[in-house]
């Protein structure tokens, strides 16, 4: 596929503090790429930056083939949708002005101006709501809206910063579905959250970000593939004995044992059928078990892996 | 840039209390200002204490109350009266005042001689300095107020979607220093209708159109430095406010002070309002191209306050690639 | 909370403190060469600006009613189980707490400069100082409650209170300027208070406090009866 976006050796400090350590990564076109990473991981600085609002210390943009410079930034923007973290929506406005006002600093004027704002409020499910004031709105309309406002002028590469934060599952499902209808209609789009499900949902390919780094790449099978050599047991005990975690490092296939009160998650290789001798221990420390599940290898426990702990921690 | 302007005109719709109440008070002033400038040529309110009903003093430049009780002290303090002149018979009298050994010669002179031609005082100012003056403290105040959609796009990060897009940013200031000048539009109607009804309003209304343009220029780009470098819209109002208020009766907006000292007149020349005030004089003298230092001044400081304003704002905001 | 946030905020300080202090000295500087002795110019100011200080405390209620930042975590204290009085009143104590410690700093410093607030009668002042500020804040929640958005209701009393001093006579005196401005003058409740303040100061005449502490305090009570009968909590949301 024909990339659409490339980002090599990008760096970034603030005051001291190296925030992005020499990233490099593209978005081929029609693509949803979606950053992951814990807060603070540097993903909303890679997208400010992409979006030419903050510096860099080194490295390029290239974009359909050019070096994003100063003297094209304005044909570069035009081809961007931006989806702000923070809700960026005037409040005392209906749904209708907002989106016309945004749409409009694309340059679109008069009847396509009209039509575009009509498409993108008909894609959000808003367009009987239209003439409502924003502030009327529940959380997940807003959101809505705040996409909206985003693909009304037809971007190329729409890039969302964190959409769904802080809104009910309805919404964030009608979301979701939306962007992989946008992906359908062939735009490309750079999605940030820290929400494992959303991937899960509507990625074509990962970028697990933590600390400026990119620790992993690739689509979502590939990332299970690392560790499908492994399976993870929750064991969780009626109150009563802990049972001290080095003792099941005895057992053969064992690779990680971790304990929380009560609750004890290991990690043991496929293959090795261990369970009874893992059941046997706790029953010979005196402990009564109250449930047991296995999980299969999944993106938490791809990150849990790479970075050694949980994604919301 | 008309996109910007437009939903400005769309916002300030929400605010429209607060735009009636401020026009009233502007045009309000501008009445005020007028009126005042007639009552000029009273120099002294005086209360005459006396139980001799034929004593009679009448002059133009003084205001005078017959009673038969002293007032009280306060009353003399508050400026309720300038004077109080106790009379002793035979054309005799007892002046009692605060102000100063000027004014007690002046009020002596008159005493004696209530027909008594008094020289003009040096500040004494004309209905359009007046005018303008006045203009100056009320529509600088308004400005702040008309540049909430600068201030609530950079509080609420509109602005950052706003610099994400391809518009230009000098475009988008643009729009909102033109959305300030529409705020002076209803003045000038005003001093337009005023004129048109055969008011005295000092100056023509091409010079006003002038004057405030100045004025606008002026005021919107000081609503843009503060709004840029204080982080929350209430914060700049109150601050630019109260410097607004300070410096513009330093200046003499509403009254012309007579103070002889070279030091302070001398810091009172480096504020634009002091400025914008001796270029509306030179105006009303007719002398306005023969010194155009007040003219250039206030150009420059408002190039400044913007060229530092637009810095920053590029700084955080704008073409980082 | 509320006394300790406003404690906080340099700009509410600053407009309570330094600028009072900075126009009195400006103002009684530029008119003392009206006056025989300069310090009559600073007397006058004093009190005017006193009193103008007194009245701007109404924008303190309003920020610390409803500014932005502040409403947020006041929804927690809404969805408490204390009913809406302890709301605004307790907004409208605490800018009047913060207002009236700040103006008394302002008088105490005045006193310390030599100005004349009424020798033995200053307690007199300092007493009417309290339900004049106390009103100011309930004024400043009112407008609050009734526009149901701190931003208008702080531009509309920001005019009022300037309207209002300027007719009262804290910038100059308009008694001098005409029978029909001295009448217009009479209106504004800064003029009723200057004069009772100079009568107290300068003619050891108490016969105004009286009625300006029965005027403020009833003026305070419909106030807050206003804001009883206007106040939404859904404006926090």
């Amino acid at each position: 596929m024909e990339k659409l976006l490339e980002i090599n050796s990008l760096s970034k400090s603030f005051k001291g503090n190296l925030v992005l350590d020499n990233i490099s990564f593209s978005i081929e076109k029609g693509e949803v790429l979606c950053l992951l990473g814990p807060n603070g991981a540097g993903k909303s600085t890679t997208i400010n930056i992409l979006l030419g609002l903050l510096g860099r210390d080194s490295g390029t943009i290239t974009y359909d083939g050019k070096v994003v410079s100063r003297s094209h930034l304005r044909a570069y923007k035009q081809k961007l949708g931006v989806v702000p973290q923070d809700l960026a929506l005037y409040e005392e406005l209906s749904a209708q002005q907002n989106a016309r006002f945004f749409t409009s600093l694309y340059g679109l004027r008069g009847s396509s101006l009209d039509e575009a704002v009509e498409e993108a409020l008909k894609f959000a499910g808003l367009i009987d709501r239209r003439k409502d004031k924003v502030k009327t709105f529940s959380g997940g309309m807003k959101r809505r809206l705040n996409i909206a406002c985003a693909i009304a002028h037809h971007p190329e590469l729409v890039i969302m910063d964190e959409p769904t934060v802080g809104i009910d599952p309805q919404s964030r499902n009608h979301i979701l579905d939306s962007i992989i209808k946008l992906q359908a209609d062939g735009i490309t789009i750079l999605y940030t959250t820290h929400y494992m499900e959303e991937v899960e949902a509507i990625s074509s390919r990962i970028i697990i970000i933590d600390h400026g780094k990119i620790i992993a790449e690739g689509t979502k099978e590939k990332l299970k593939e690392n560790i499908q050599s492994e399976k993870c047991y929750h064991i969780e005990l009626e109150e009563g004995t802990p049972i001290p975690t080095e003792e099941f490092y005895d057992v053969e296939g064992v690779k990680e044992a971790k304990s929380d009160g009560n609750k004890i998650d290991i990690v043991s290789l496929r293959g090795v059928e261990n369970l009874d001798r893992i059941i046997s221990l706790i029953s010979d420390a005196g402990a009564h078990i109250r449930n047991i599940a296995g999980e299969e290898a999944s993106l938490e426990t791809v990150f849990l892996k790479l970075t050694g702990r949980k994604l919301r921690d | 840039m008309n996109n910007v302007l437009r939903n400005n005109f769309s916002r300030i719709f929400g605010r429209l209390p607060s735009v009636i109440i401020m026009l009233a008070i502007t045009l309000l002033s501008i009445f005020l200002a007028v009126y005042m400038t007639g009552t000029e040529q009273i120099r002294g309110h005086i209360a005459l204490v006396t139980d001799n009903s034929a004593v009679e003093i009448d002059s133009n430049y003084l205001s005078i109350e017959v009673m038969e009780q002293e007032p009280p002290m306060s009353q003399l303090v508050s400026q309720k009266y300038d004077a109080i002149v106790t009379d002793r018979g035979n054309g005799q009298f007892d002046i009692e005042t605060l102000r100063g050994s000027d004014f007690k010669d002046m009020l002596q002179l008159l005493l004696q001689n209530p027909q008594a031609k008094i020289p003009a005082q040096k500040s004494d100012r004309s209905v359009g300095v007046n005018i303008i003056g006045f203009l100056m403290v009320f529509l600088g105040t308004s400005v702040f107020f008309y540049f909430f959609p600068f201030a609530d796009d950079k509080e609420q990060n509109q602005l950052l979607r706003i610099a994400a897009s391809p518009l230009s940013f000098r475009r988008y200031l643009a729009a909102h220093f033109l959305f300030c000048l529409f705020s002076f539009v209803p003045s000038f109607g005003m001093l337009a209708i005023m004129k048109a009804a055969g008011w005295d309003i000092g100056f023509s209304l091409p010079q006003y159109a002038g004057l405030l343009l100045l004025l606008a220029m002026l005021g919107s780009t000081f609503a843009l430095f503060l709004n840029t470098f204080i982080k929350k819209p209430d914060n700049a109002n109150m601050f630019g406010n109260s410097i607004l208020i300070v410096t513009s009766t330093l200046a003499g907006a509403f009254y012309s002070f007579s103070k002889s000292n070279a030091l302070l007149d001398n810091l009172i020349h480096i504020l634009p309002q002091k400025q914008f005030l001796e270029f509306a004089i030179n105006l009303q003298n007719g002398e306005e191209w023969q010194h155009l230092f007040p003219l250039i001044y206030i150009i420059l400081f408002s190039a400044v306050m913007f060229g530092l304003a637009y810095r920053k704002l590029k700084h955080d905001y704008v073409e980082r690639v | 909370m509320d006394l300790s946030n406003n404690f906080k905020n340099p700009v509410l300080i600053n407009f309570n403190l330094v600028f009072a202090i900075v126009m009195i000295l400006i103002m009684g500087f530029l008119t003392s060469g009206n006056y025989a002795n300069a310090m009559d110019a600073y007397n006058y100011y004093a009190v005017s600006f006193l009193i103008f200080g007194m009245m701007q405390g109404a924008m303190t209620a309003t920020n610390c009613f409803m500014e932005r930042d502040i409403k947020k975590p006041n929804l927690r204290i809404l969805s408490s189980p204390c009913g809406k009085f302890p709301i605004y009143f307790s907004k409208m104590l605490a800018s009047f707490l913060f207002d009236y410690i700040l103006h008394l700093l302002v008088a105490v410093i005045l006193l310390i400069a030599g100005i004349n607030l009424g020798g033995q009668n200053v307690g007199w002042i300092f007493l009417m100082m309290i339900p004049v500020e106390f009103s100011s804040a309930a004024l400043g929640v009112l407008f609050c409650c009734i526009f149901h958005c701190e931003e208008t209701a702080s531009t509309i009393l920001s005019l009022f209170v300037s309207v209002i001093a300027f007719l009262g006579g804290a910038f100059f005196s308009l008694d001098g300027l005409g029978s029909t401005l001295a009448a217009i003058s009479r209106i504004s409740p800064v003029k009723m208070l200057i004069d009772v303040f100079f009568a107290v100061i300068y003619d050891n005449n108490l016969s105004g406090v009286l009625p300006v502490l029965f005027i403020s305090t009833a003026f305070s009570a419909l106030c807050i009866f206003g804001c009883q009968k206007t106040f939404r909590a859904e404006d926090y949301l």
